[in-house]
């Protein structure tokens, strides 16, 4: 009987955290984090800027398009621009017929970067994996 | 002189543990011995037929053979199977074959029409393909069609069962067979993780029953 009520408790949830931002988060030398400004960002795929509505933050959570496997992000600070360049990978989970199938953004990695310090901290988008990547200005 | 002690010792216990092999041996009811099969019985499972008649789904078929050796029952058995699921953003589907090989021990001993009450194991084996096909809306990008497949899949589980066999006439047998499947493992899946294994079901769920109504015929073999 308990192994009966085993197989009926273990029905997958509908946990959709399935996303396609990309969180980048700005650390100042000391390891915290810092308040940058930023005017705009362009993301490859992505016709014209975006201007973020409050253009300074410390986390950013920018989208990549699931349907390519790079992106190329430029911060635009000034007259000052960094770029980012990534590629990651599609992944299919066929969760339930409620529930649906997911396609997760994972394998994460970073392939060109023009800011000094970045490093990769989660190679996969959730919408709890928190930061994704992390870039240290000086 | 130890050393020649303890060989000595070690000896004796052999001899005395191999004594008392032989004589529980000989005192085992020779109902329990394996002996020579007296007959094959071929059978197939009504509820899939039923299934694939009454257009479920699940289509299947599945046919199974097994010869009695004594009280054990060596079987095979072989199966098709295709699924269509229906998502809630799209459609999954599948499709492939599948054999389980095992044995079931009869607690029937003394029946003189060899009916079953028997528990079991099997070993399952499936290849087979399975797609699906789902959209997604992402932020910023359009909507999305996407198709994932994986197109030589294998996989492998476990199965106790337990179920009866019994005679209704001449050659003709009618039975259970109810599992429960456990341990399955894929390989080859390069899409996704395996939603659906031919033969198992729903690998998620870890531990997953199954059940067969089948009806058998059996052939006796000639005695010489």
């Amino acid at each position: 009987m308990l192994l009966g009520l085993w197989g009926c408790l273990t029905e997958p949830d509908c946990f959709d955290t399935s996303i396609n931002l990309v969180t980048f988060s700005f650390y100042d030398a000391e390891d915290e984090l810092m308040v940058v400004e930023i005017d705009s960002i362009a993301i490859s795929g992505v016709e014209g800027f975006l201007i973020p509505d409050d253009n300074t933050f410390s986390s950013i959570s920018l989208p990549v398009d699931p349907a390519e496997t790079d992106v190329i992000i430029t911060f635009y600070f000034g007259a000052d621009t960094e770029t980012v360049s990534l590629i990651y990978r599609l992944k299919t989970e066929v969760v339930s017929e409620d529930c649906g199938a997911l396609a997760y953004i994972t394998d994460l990695n970073l392939t060109d970067s023009s800011f000094e310090n970045i490093t990769l901290v989660n190679n996969r988008l959730a919408t709890n994996a928190g930061i994704n990547v992390k870039i240290t200005l000086e | 002189m130890p050393a020649l002690m303890l060989k000595l010792l070690w000896s004796s216990l052999l001899i005395v543990f191999s004594l008392q092999v032989v004589a529980q041996t000989n005192q085992r009811d020779s109902l329990r011995a394996i002996r020579k099969p007296t007959g094959l019985r071929i059978g197939t499972d009504l509820i899939a037929i039923g299934k694939t008649i009454a257009q479920q789904p699940l289509q299947s078929w599945e046919i199974s053979a097994d010869v009695d050796l004594g009280r054990y029952y060596p079987i095979l058995e072989l199966g098709r199977w295709s699924r269509e699921a229906e998502l809630t953003n799209g459609l999954y589907s599948n499709e492939g074959q599948y054999f389980r090989v095992g044995a079931d021990i009869n607690f029937l001993l003394k029946d003189p029409d060899k009916n079953l009450v028997f528990i079991g194991m099997r070993y399952g084996r499936a290849q087979y393909s399975e797609r699906v096909a789902y959209a997604v809306t992402p932020e910023l990008f359009p909507a999305l069609q996407l198709i994932s497949s994986n197109p030589n899949a294998a996989a492998g589980w476990v199965e106790l069962t337990s179920g009866l066999r019994v005679k209704v006439w001449s050659g003709l047998w009618m039975g259970y067979t109810a599992r429960m499947k456990f341990l399955p493992h894929t390989k080859d899946t390069p899409g996704f993780d395996s939603y659906d294994i031919p033969g198992y079901g729903l690998p998620f769920k870890g531990l997953y029953w199954g059940f067969n109504y089948q009806v058998f015929w059996r052939i006796p073999f000639r005695s010489h």
